[in-house]
C-alpha cells in the first residue's frame, strides 16, 4: 500500500516536473525584456537620417557618437582623446577596442564615411545642421580623424554629441541605402532585432558591447501617439517607460502603485518669445514690464504644480553659460505700468499670444497662456490667445518667423552648450528672427572663437546678463521633463530628452 | 441597366478627378514641409532640401508630373522617409478595413435585430429600452468610450491588451467602440423604415387574409432593410476617414493614424495625397455598390 502509495507521489512529481520543470527553467532563462513608448513613428533605421526624438533614442540605442556631454563637460565615447590646434581644426584619436555588430572593427574610415554621408545634401540628414560647418573630414590613419570647419566653432564637440552616431562603411556599403535602413550595422549597446514599420522596432542585447554586455535583453519600441493608452499601458504592465509626459499625466502616475515618475532638469524651459523687430516689443522698457508684470513663482506653483524653477535669462541652470548670480525680474505690477507709460503706452495696448495647441510636451502651456494673459490685463495689456496646431505654431516661431507678437516656446538643450540656444534665437548669421540686435553680434562671435574655456564661461556669463537686461523674453522656468516608468526598473531619465536603455536593470 | 452603369462610372470618375486636383492645390496651401524635415536647418539648408524636392517648381507643373505619375501608377515618395507611397498606404488600409469593416458588422448584427425588436414591440417598456441604450452609445464621444473600456478591460482587469492589434485580442476593444457608436443609428432606422413597412396596405391585405405574425414580419423586415443598407453604405466611407481617433486612443497602426502623424504633422504630401485619393476612391466604390445592391433586396427598383 505504502509502495503504491509512493510510486503514484513520484508519478505527480514526474508530471508536475513534465509541465512546471521546462517553464521554471525557461523562466530563469527567459529574456529581461522592456517596452518603451514613444510618441512618434520611425521611417528608417539608419541612424544617420534623421534628428526628431524617436530616431534620436533609436540612435544612441544602436550606435555610438564620438563623444558625449557628461555635467556640461565632453567626454570621450568612441574617440578616446582630441585636441584642436585652432578652432576650426579637430583631431580626434578613437578607441581601438570597438567592434561593430557584425564582428568588424571599427576605424577612421567609418568616421569619415558617416560624417561625409550626413554632410551630403542628397541624403536630406536631420542631422545635418548640427555638422554642417565641416568642411573637410578624413582618416588619417586608422585611428585618427581629422576635421576642418569652414569657421571657427568651439562648440563642434557638443554638436557631434547630439546623436551622430557612427555606422560601418563596409555594412552600408555592402547593403546599400535601402537595406542598411532595415539592417543597420553599428556599434552600439543594442542591435536591430525586427522592425515593423508601421507601429514597433524591437532590440536585442549586443554580447560584445565594447563598455559591457547590457544588462537588458530585448526593448521593444513601440509607437503609442496618445498619452493616455501610454499611461493605460503603464499601468497594465504593458509599458515599462513612457515617453515624455505633462504635468497633469505625471500626477495620475504618481498616485498609481507599481509605477513612478523619474525626472530629469537643467536643459528645458519654458518661455514667452517676443517679436521685438516691431511695435510695442521693440521697445526694452515694454519687454521689461512684461516681465514685471508676472508673479513668476505664482506660476510655478499654480501651471506647474512647484515642479521648476525661475529663469532669468535664456541658459537654463545644466547649460555651460549659465549665470547663477542674475537676479530675476520682481513682481511688481506698479512699476510695469509705470515703464508702459514712459513707452508712451499708458492707455496699453493690444496684443497676439500663441502656444502649440495641446500645451507643448509639458501640457502646461495653455494653462500659462490663460494666467499670463491676466496677469498683463492688470497692466493695461490685452492679450488674444490662440492656439495653432502644434506644427503650424513651430513653423510660424522657429522655422519661417512669422509669428505676430508673442509665442509660449520651450527650449530643451539638447546637447548642453550655451551656443545651442543662441544659434536658435540670438544670432542673425545663423537663425533668429525675433531679437536683431547689433549688441550681439560681437559677443556671439567672440564665444564661437574663445579657445579659453574659462574665458569664453565669462563671454557667456556676460551675454547672460545682456539678455536678462534686454528682455527678448518673459522669462518663465526651467522644467522638468517627466517620465512614468515601471517601479521594477531602474533606469534614469535625462534631461536631453533621450531615452537611453543601457545602465538599466531590473531590481 | 448597362448604360446606366457606364454613365455612374463615368461621373465618379469625374468626381475622383476633382478630388485629386483640389487636395493637390489645398495642401500647396497648407505650408512649407521642408522645414520638417531638418527642423534645425539654417534657410539655406532648407532652401536645398526645397529644391530637390521639387518644391521650387510652379505648382501647375508640379501638378502635372503628379498626374503623369498618377497614370502609371506611381503616387510618388514620402518627402520625409523617402520611399515609395503607395504600398505603405495600402498596408495600413488592409489594417483600417478590418477595423471598420469589423465595427460595421458588429453593429449591424446587433443593431438592426434590436430595431426589429423595437418595432415589433413598439411602445413598450423593451422599445424604450433599446432606444435609451443606443442613444447613451452613440452620444459618448468615441476616444472616451475606448479610454473607459481600455481602463475596465486592459488596466482593472488584465483580459485585454491597452494598444496595439498584434493578436486577435487587440481588435476587441476597438471594434466594440465603434461597433457601440455606430449601432444606435442602425437601431432607429431599422425601427422606422420596419414600422413603415407594418403599417403599409399590403401588410392589412396579408393579414386580413390570415397570414401568421411571424411570415407578415419576415416579410416586411426584407423590404425594410433598403434604408439600412443605405445607411451601411454612408457608414462604411464615412468610418474609413473617421476611425483615425480610434486608431490613435488604441494605438492601431491604419491610414487615419498615417494620414495625421505621418502625413499631416509632417506635411508630408505625397502621404496625405495618397491618404486622401484612397478614401475617395473607396467612398465612391462603396457608393456604386450600395445603389446596385439596392435592386438585389427590393425588386421593385429597376434602372
Amino acid at each position: 500500500m505504502s509502495r503504491r502509495y509512493g510510486s503514484f507521489i513520484t508519478l505527480a512529481i514526474a508530471i508536475a516536473y513534465l509541465f512546471l520543470g521546462p517553464s521554471v527553467a525557461f523562466a530563469q532563462q527567459s529574456e529581461r525584456s522592456i517596452t518603451v513608448a514613444e510618441s512618434g513613428n520611425i521611417a528608417s533605421l539608419d541612424p544617420t537620417l534623421y534628428s526628431e526624438t524617436a530616431p534620436i533614442n533609436l540612435a544612441l540605442n544602436i550606435g555610438d557618437p564620438l563623444v558625449a556631454v557628461q555635467d556640461g563637460e565632453i567626454v570621450g565615447v568612441l574617440a578616446e582623446t582630441w585636441e584642436s590646434p585652432s578652432p576650426d581644426h579637430y583631431i580626434l584619436h578613437l578607441r581601438r577596442d570597438v567592434v561593430f555588430h557584425d564582428g568588424t572593427p571599427f576605424t577612421a574610415a567609418d568616421v569619415e564615411f558617416t560624417l561625409e554621408r550626413i554632410l551630403d545634401p542628397e541624403t536630406r540628414s536631420g542631422l545635418l545642421p548640427y555638422i554642417a560647418l565641416i568642411e573637410e573630414v578624413q582618416a588619417v590613419d586608422d585611428y585618427t580623424v581629422d576635421i576642418k570647419l569652414s569657421e571657427p566653432q568651439v562648440t563642434f564637440l557638443y554638436n557631434l554629441s547630439r546623436g551622430v552616431v557612427m555606422i560601418s562603411k563596409q555594412a552600408f556599403e555592402a547593403l546599400g541605402a535601402e537595406t542598411f535602413g532595415e539592417r543597420p550595422v553599428a556599434t552600439g549597446p543594442f542591435m536591430v532585432r525586427s522592425w515593423d514599420r508601421t507601429s514597433s522596432w524591437v532590440l536585442e542585447a549586443n554580447p560584445q558591447y565594447w563598455r559591457g554586455r547590457p544588462e537588458i535583453d530585448v526593448v521593444t519600441f513601440r509607437v503609442i501617439p496618445e498619452v493616455s493608452t501610454q499611461l493605460a499601458g503603464l499601468l497594465a504592465g504593458d509599458i515599462d517607460i513612457t515617453s515624455s509626459i505633462g504635468y497633469e499625466t505625471a500626477d495620475l502616475v504618481e498616485r498609481s502603485p507599481g509605477v513612478r515618475v523619474e525626472m530629469a532638469t537643467g536643459l528645458f524651459q519654458e518661455m514667452i518669445v517676443l517679436d521685438t523687430t516691431k511695435p510695442p516689443l521693440d521697445d526694452v522698457r515694454v519687454r521689461r514690464a512684461l516681465n514685471h508684470a508676472i508673479d513668476v513663482d505664482e506660476i510655478i506653483a499654480g501651471v506647474y504644480q512647484g515642479r521648476g524653477q525661475r529663469t532669468t535669462h535664456p541658459f537654463t541652470s545644466a547649460v555651460f553659460g549659465y549665470n547663477p548670480n542674475i537676479e530675476p525680474y520682481q513682481y511688481d505690477p506698479e512699476l510695469a505700468r509705470q515703464l508702459l507709460q514712459e513707452a508712451g503706452y499708458g492707455e496699453g495696448f493690444t496684443i497676439d499670444l500663441i502656444y502649440p495647441a495641446g500645451g507643448g510636451s509639458t501640457g502646461a502651456m495653455g494653462r500659462l497662456a490663460e494666467v499670463v494673459a491676466s496677469y498683463f490685463a492688470e497692466v493695461g495689456v490685452t492679450v488674444r490667445i490662440s492656439a495653432p496646431e502644434r506644427i503650424e505654431h513651430g513653423r510660424r516661431v522657429y522655422s519661417q518667423g512669422t509669428m505676430e507678437g508673442m509665442a509660449i516656446a520651450q527650449l530643451i538643450n539638447r546637447v548642453g552648450d550655451a551656443d545651442f540656444g543662441i544659434a536658435l534665437y540670438f544670432d542673425e548669421s545663423r537663425r533668429d528672427f525675433w531679437f536683431k540686435d547689433p549688441g550681439l553680434v560681437g559677443p556671439v562671435r567672440a564665444q564661437l572663437e574663445a579657445t579659453d574655456r574659462e574665458a569664453r564661461l565669462e563671454i557667456l556669463q556676460e551675454l547672460a546678463v545682456y539678455l536678462h537686461d534686454q528682455a527678448p523674453w518673459v522669462y518663465i522656468a526651467e522644467v522638468p521633463l517627466l517620465y512614468g516608468v515601471n517601479d521594477d526598473l531602474e533606469w534614469t531619465a535625462r534631461a536631453d530628452q533621450t531615452i537611453q536603455i543601457y545602465g538599466a536593470r531590473f531590481r | 441597366m448597362a448604360l446606366y452603369l457606364l454613365r455612374q462610372l463615368g461621373s465618379s470618375a469625374v468626381s475622383f478627378l476633382l478630388v485629386v486636383v483640389g487636395s493637390f492645390l489645398l495642401l500647396r496651401m497648407f505650408g512649407d514641409p521642408t522645414p520638417l524635415i531638418i527642423p534645425e536647418g539654417t534657410p539655406e539648408q532648407i532652401q536645398e532640401v526645397r529644391r530637390q524636392l521639387g518644391l521650387e517648381a510652379p505648382v501647375l507643373s508640379q501638378l502635372a508630373g503628379y498626374l503623369g505619375g498618377l497614370l502609371q501608377g506611381d503616387l510618388g515618395d514620402s518627402y520625409y522617409s523617402q520611399r515609395p507611397v503607395g504600398p505603405a498606404v495600402l498596408a495600413r488600409m488592409a489594417t483600417t478595413a478590418t477595423l471598420v469593416v469589423g465595427g460595421v458588422l458588429v453593429a449591424v448584427l446587433i443593431g438592426v435585430p434590436l430595431g426589429i425588436v423595437a418595432a415589433v414591440k413598439r411602445n413598450t417598456f423593451w422599445d424604450r429600452l433599446i432606444s435609451t441604450l443606443t442613444i447613451l452609445g452613440q452620444s459618448m464621444p468615441t476616444f472616451w468610450t475606448g479610454l473607459i473600456l481600455i481602463l475596465v478591460f486592459a488596466v482593472r482587469l488584465r483580459w485585454l491588451p491597452a494598444f496595439g492589434v498584434d493578436s486577435w485580442k487587440g481588435w476587441i476593444l476597438p471594434i466594440a467602440t465603434l461597433a457601440t457608436f455606430s449601432m444606435a443609428r442602425f437601431t432607429r432606422i431599422m425601427r422606422a423604415s420596419l414600422l413603415g413597412e407594418l403599417n403599409a396596405d399590403y401588410v392589412r391585405t396579408a393579414r386580413s387574409k390570415g397570414l401568421s405574425e411571424a411570415r407578415v414580419v419576415g416579410q416586411s423586415v426584407r423590404n425594410a432593410l433598403v434604408p439600412v443598407l443605405t445607411l451601411l453604405g454612408f457608414r462604411v466611407a464615412e468610418l474609413i476617414t473617421g476611425s483615425v481617433v480610434i486608431e490613435v486612443v488604441f494605438s492601431i497602426p491604419g491610414m487615419g493614424q498615417m494620414l495625421v502623424n505621418d502625413g499631416i504633422f509632417r506635411r508630408d504630401f505625397p502621404v496625405v495625397q495618397a491618404g486622401i485619393m484612397l478614401a475617395a476612391a473607396l467612398v465612391i466604390a462603396i457608393n456604386l455598390v450600395t445603389e446596385w445592391t439596392y435592386s438585389l433586396v427590393d425588386p421593385r427598383i429597376r434602372y
